[in-house]
């Protein structure tokens, strides 16, 4: 609940089953939970993270990969500026919907948006059917980034969303991103210098207030 | 127009010509190759469309739908379309006459024109979307305006529909920062119907920052102070967050928490005017407060509050965060507004109330606001003699203060309520707070300084001072005795050092040659005077429901109370009274005589159990007794009170409801003693060893139960329900049950039995076998309590072996206790089919000769009742035995575990939750001694009635059977069988039916 200088919006799409809300769990409380119940429409979580010794809030939307869903999480391209694509490195059909859900992104959401793919379950190793090469080339040929991650044992995760906040923040130090600008998935922090603070709330009229 | 002037010429019958006209000009709209002769028949259509409603529908509606699909580009005729289809599924009528059809309401046509837009095949809704990005003002207000017709028509669908484009939400909520006023109302509007109730809709609302912009509007329209576009942001602002976890926790996260304080602090100038230092608000501040701003201020109060609601899992770091950001001083400033209104007031009270609730940190916070409060009129003088003071006192001042002259008694109530809430509240859960107050319970020296405001008094006597100065401040203002009672119940509830400070406490000035009199019997014998000289009935029940929660568990103020005979005296009068008594001070005071008596267990009480127990027993009768504790119990007035403390009435805008006699500190004794305070009356001066562990009674305040709902339940803020679960209540004991036997054996009406004897010979041997199960899980139990306390004793690391062997324990309880459970329900269905029988047999005069009988068998009954209340004595006393096992073992495990909690908590909190599972198997089990016992009597009743067939030996001969059946356990009841049986064969020669077959009977065994 500290201040921050930059608010960014993400969304972490995939296929069904895939880990999508382990891999938040994983980045906001550092848990993992081997059986997860199914998401239901848009799950909300939040932290922190730094870049370049700034305070990036990061704003996370987590969908639900069911196509039931798919028209409520459609909704949530347009504003959101880091798309986290997950699919699962043992089911080698995840791997081949993220085609159709790169579309989906693109075609919903800013060009600026910035796009990672990421390969989960990689603790899984002996039931691999999706190799590293094969994420790789298609994360080069589609002009994403590509990482492979585990929300089990938690390599990468975190390096998967600072990554992205990295590639965001230097779009904005570039000027590809505006800060703020609509609809847009980017937002300064309330603590900035010009954006009105809190009035001293122990200064209120009439009541000399003790309590801090 | 001109088109209606020119084709209304041609027919003779305006409604004819009117159809034509319409007919026409649809067909040109479909079908003209000139965009000017289209555009020209929208126009003539749109004109039509209010008058003509259900015409130009029928007629022109796929024609109207198909422009707006294909040629969108001419900006006229599209406006005009939006505005006849507005026109055409507008439900009110306008207030023109409507030429219609009879038959036609305009409500069922306009919902057809909706239904048929919304079926449409080429999902034209999408189109209505993506309309909604045209710059132009009509384009967008018109479709605003259809998209909020047609979702009074079909919210649900159209909410569907909305969210099946991945824009459309996107797209209404840019509406909100559109700069033209007009639409960016009516987006709001159409937002604040869509997020009603569809959480999906909430969520993408809120992802789309609708937050910034709705606090943004706020502050542009001037806060909270501003208009009704300020309410309506916030209401929609509301819809978001209520019973929307993501979204609470998103509005944290983006600092909505933060931007709350501005919206209380409803003046700029406030916060300039407290750095220049100056000291007083009221003086300056004329804040008219205007039915809008309260209006506003109530949903923001409302906002905040439902942020906090108790037991939800974001409420801590929500009541982090409002401390952090300080929430806390403006909504005391609030709570403190002499000019604000009274719901805003008592609002701004619960918040802090909740704000606080069960949060540790913010309780000691609290506890070190002082406030310097601005004096009411003489500001001068207030700025001399104004002295900080704390938030506390001040708060309790609202409470059982003098309420200010303009506002009536019944409306100030509620802010008297949401100060004792804000009160239970703090000390909830808080037993240093408890102590602090109690601590300061001092005489109030001369009753008189209550009337002199200046006076600053301590938060315990400015309580006392209201109390016993009853005559004075009760006076058009009950409430004022009313809540100082609660007050002081609050600080003393379950805390008996609170209880001692209290109990030191002498009023008298000895130097005046008074007798110091302790405060306790002050305030009964208050309560003896206002009852003798008809005070409101609301000043004696507050008074005696204050000594009750005193009393409760505190021998040391029974040994007082009783040192002033007048005390018990003055109960006894009320019990006996039998005309001219209100039936709820009669059961309070029997309630109070009651307790008097169960905790008279000091060793130099100046009145001990045996002098008292006559009193009970002959003076007053235990029956009679319980009977005033029980018609208190059912009254509706301590119903109603037992129902606020749920929160099943909510009122926090009203005044005060004319029900309200009890308070929630009160009833939620009352709840938890009821059962062992009937056991414990009716017990002997000499049977009081029960020892029943009245855990309840020591815990203290406890921090929330719950139930409540933002704004429910004022004056009764809801406390100790928790504790109920984990309390450990003395069953109801058997000898009552069985005392029951010797009643009803002197009714006359007699059933014959048709019930095979074999049937409830085997039912009888089951309930054995099944007590036998008890009493065998509960030696586990007593086992596996006794390892646990040596255990943790033995070794302060957490054993885990010794959790294993509880989870073996409670898994093997667990299944036991399925089938005990799945025994008993089939038992009861016997016992069911059992009855149903017993009433189908004839009823039978008893002959005038068995009455000798009759009498011989009762007194045969009572001595087998004695005895079995002795075994139930003994068993109640091992039981009693065990639960303090398991409370000793329960504090040690808890010392243990707190030893090694920063290593080891995860382990603590295993082994707790296991006690409490053995606790509750424990309590599992006093219920089905219970039930057993009900069953029991069911069958002594049975029994009874076999009893009455027509042969008397045979009944008696049932009887000592069911008898040695039922009650195997009652050592020596075979040998008084055997004495009944020669007396019967006495008896025998005198009835000459069924003779031999009693012989018989008798020879077999």
């Amino acid at each position: 609940m500290s201040s921050y200088t930059y608010l960014f919006k993400y969304i972490i799409i995939g296929d069904t089953g895939v880990g999508k809300s382990c891999l938040l769990l994983q980045f906001t409380d550092h848990r993992f939970l081997p059986s997860h119940d199914l998401t239901i429409g848009v799950e909300f979580g939040a932290r922190m993270v730094n870049v370049d010794n700034k305070d990036i809030k990061l704003q996370i939307w987590d969908t639900a990969g069911q196509e039931s869903f798919r028209s409520i999480t459609r909704s949530y391209y347009r504003g959101a500026v880091g798309a986290l694509l997950v699919y699962d490195i043992t089911r080698r059909d995840t791997f081949e919907h993220v085609a159709t859900w790169l579309e989906d992104v693109r075609k919903h959401s800013n060009t600026e948006t910035t796009i990672i793919l990421i390969g989960n379950k990689c603790d899984l190793e002996a039931k691999r059917s999706v190799s590293r090469e094969e994420g790789e080339k298609f994360a080069s040929d589609n002009g994403l980034y590509f990482i492979e991650t585990s929300a089990k044992t938690a390599s990468n995760v975190e390096e998967a969303f600072v990554k992205t906040a990295q590639d965001i923040y230097e779009k904005i130090q570039e000027g590809v991103l505006v800060v703020n600008g609509e609809p847009s998935g980017v937002k300064l922090g309330p603590s900035q210098p010009g954006i009105s603070s809190m009035p001293d709330v122990s200064q209120i009229n009439g009541y000399g207030c003790c309590s801090n | 127009m001109d088109f209606f002037k020119r084709y209304s010429s041609i027919g003779s019958s305006q409604q004819q010509s009117a159809a034509e006209t319409i007919q026409r000009l649809a067909d040109r709209v479909e079908t003209s190759t000139l965009l000017e002769d289209r555009r020209a028949a929208v126009l003539g259509l749109k004109g039509l469309s209010r008058e003509y409603k259900k015409d130009v529908g029928e007629a022109a509606l796929p024609a109207l739908l198909k422009v707006l699909k294909e040629e969108r580009e001419d900006q006229n005729m599209l406006k005009a379309v939006l505005e006849t289809l507005t026109n055409l599924c507008t439900r009110a009528p306008s207030r023109e006459g409507i030429h219609e059809h009879v038959g036609d309401s305009t409500d069922s046509v306009a919902d057809k024109f909706s239904q048929s837009i919304l079926d449409d095949s080429d999902d034209v809704i999408s189109i209505f979307l993506e309309l909604l990005g045209e710059a132009d003002f009509y384009v967008r207000y018109y479709t605003v305006q259809l998209l909020g017709t047609l979702h009074l028509y079909a919210g649900e669908v159209l909410q569907n529909r909305v969210m099946v484009s991945p824009t459309g939400v996107g797209r209404l909520v840019d509406l909100l920062s559109d700069q033209r006023d007009i639409i960016r109302n009516e987006g709001i509007q159409l937002l604040i119907a869509m997020t009603e109730v569809n959480a999906d809709i909430q969520k993408i609302v809120a992802f789309e920052n609708a937050f910034d912009h709705l606090l943004g509007i706020v502050n542009e329209e001037g806060g909270v102070r501003g208009n009704i576009i300020v309410q309506d942001c916030l209401q929609l602002l509301h819809n978001l967050l209520n019973y929307n976890v993501s979204n609470q926790n998103f509005f944290r996260e983006t600092s909505g928490i933060q931007k709350l304080p501005d919206l209380l602090i409803t003046d700029p100038s406030q916060t300039a005017a407290a750095q220049n230092g100056s000291r007083n608000i009221d003086a300056d501040e004329d804040m008219e407060w205007t039915a809008q701003h309260a209006r506003n201020m109530l949903v923001v109060l409302d906002i905040i509050r439902m942020l906090i609601q108790p037991g939800n899992t974001n409420t801590e770091s929500n009541q982090t965060a409002m401390q952090q950001y300080g929430l806390i001083p403006p909504l005391l400033q609030l709570a403190l507004a002499n000019e604000a209104p009274s719901s805003v007031r008592a609002q701004a009270l619960y918040a802090i109330g909740d704000t606080i609730r069960s949060h540790q940190a913010n309780q000691n916070l609290f506890q070190r606001i002082l406030i310097t409060a601005a004096a009411d009129e003489d500001t001068e003088e207030a700025e001399i003699k104004a002295i900080p003071e704390p938030a506390i006192i001040i708060v309790i001042r609202l409470s059982v203060g003098k309420r200010p002259a303009n506002v009536p008694p019944g409306e100030y109530y509620i802010v008297r309520a949401a100060a004792a809430y804000l009160l239970q509240a703090y000390v909830g859960s808080n037993s240093d707070a408890q102590l602090a107050l109690a601590a300061t319970l001092t005489p109030p020296g001369e009753i008189n300084k209550i009337t002199d405001p200046e006076q600053p008094q301590s938060a315990g006597s400015s309580i006392l001072s209201v109390l016993l100065d009853w005559r004075e401040t009760s006076k058009g203002d009950v409430w004022r005795v009313w809540f100082a009672s609660l007050l002081l119940s609050t600080i003393l509830c379950g805390n008996n050092e609170c209880k001692e400070q209290a109990l030191k406490i002498s009023l008298g000035d000895e130097s005046k040659g008074e007798d110091p009199i302790p405060l306790i019997n002050e305030i009964l014998s208050q309560a003896r005077h206002a009852t003798q000289q008809d005070a409101e009935i609301r000043v004696s029940i507050a008074l005696l429901s204050l000594i009750c929660v005193w009393l409760a568990g505190f021998s040391k103020g029974v040994a007082v109370a009783l040192d002033e005979s007048s005390n018990v005296s003055f109960l006894v009068e009320q019990i006996n009274g039998s005309s001219g008594v209100n039936a709820l001070v009669q059961g309070i005071s029997a309630f109070t005589l009651g307790l008097i008596y169960e905790f008279d267990t000091e060793a130099d009480t100046p009145m001990s159990r045996e002098d008292l127990y006559p009193i009970l027993s002959k003076r007053v009768g235990s029956d009679q007794l319980l009977i005033r504790v029980q018609r208190l119990r059912d009254s509706k007035e301590f119903q109603y009170a037992v129902g606020l403390a749920a929160g099943a009435h909510s009122n926090a805008y009203g005044g005060a409801p004319t029900e309200i006699f009890f308070d929630s500190v009160f009833t939620n004794l009352f709840k938890q003693h009821y059962e062992s305070f009937r056991a414990s009356v009716r017990l002997g001066p000499n049977e009081t060893l029960t020892n029943p562990s009245y855990a309840y009674l020591q815990r203290g305040m406890t921090g929330y139960a719950g139930t409540s709902t933002p704004g429910s339940a004022p004056g009764t803020p809801i406390m100790g329900e928790a504790t109920l679960s984990r309390s450990a209540s003395p069953a109801v004991p058997a000898a009552m049950a069985y005392g029951a036997i010797g009643d009803v054996n002197a009714n006359g009406a007699l059933g014959e039995a048709v019930v095979p004897k074999s049937e409830i010979d085997a039912l009888n041997a089951k309930l054995l076998e099944q007590e036998v199960c008890i009493a065998d899980l509960r030696r586990e139990l007593a086992e596996a309590v006794k390892s646990v306390t040596q255990e943790s004793a033995e070794s302060f690391e957490p054993n885990d072996a010794l959790i294993e062997q509880e989870k073996h324990l409670r898994t093997k309880a667990e299944s036991e206790r399925d089938a005990h459970m799945a025994e008993i329900a089939k038992l009861r269905e016997e016992l069911d089919a059992i009855t149903a029988q017993l009433s189908g047999g004839q009823h039978k005069q008893r002959g005038s000769g068995d009455e000798k009988v009759a009498a011989e068998l009762e007194s045969a009954m009572a001595n087998l009742k004695l005895d079995s209340e002795k075994k139930q004595a003994q068993w109640e006393s091992e039981r009693s035995e065990l639960q303090k096992k398991l409370a000793n073992a329960e504090k040690q495990v808890v010392k243990a575990a707190a030893a090694v909690r920063n290593t080891n908590k995860k382990k603590e909190q295993q082994q707790a939750s296991v006690l409490e599972a053995l606790e509750k198997e424990s309590k599992a089990k006093d219920e089905q001694i219970t039930n057993l016992n009900t069953q029991v009597q069911e069958l002594l009743e049975k029994v009874k009635q076999l009893d009455e067939v027509n042969d008397l030996k045979g009944r008696l001969k049932g009887l000592e059977k069911e008898q040695e059946d039922l009650l195997v356990y009652l050592a020596d009841q075979d040998q008084q069988a055997k004495d009944y049986r020669a007396k019967l064969r006495k008896y025998g020669e005198d009835i000459p039916a069924s003779d031999d077959e009693a012989e018989d009977d008798n020879d077999d065994e």
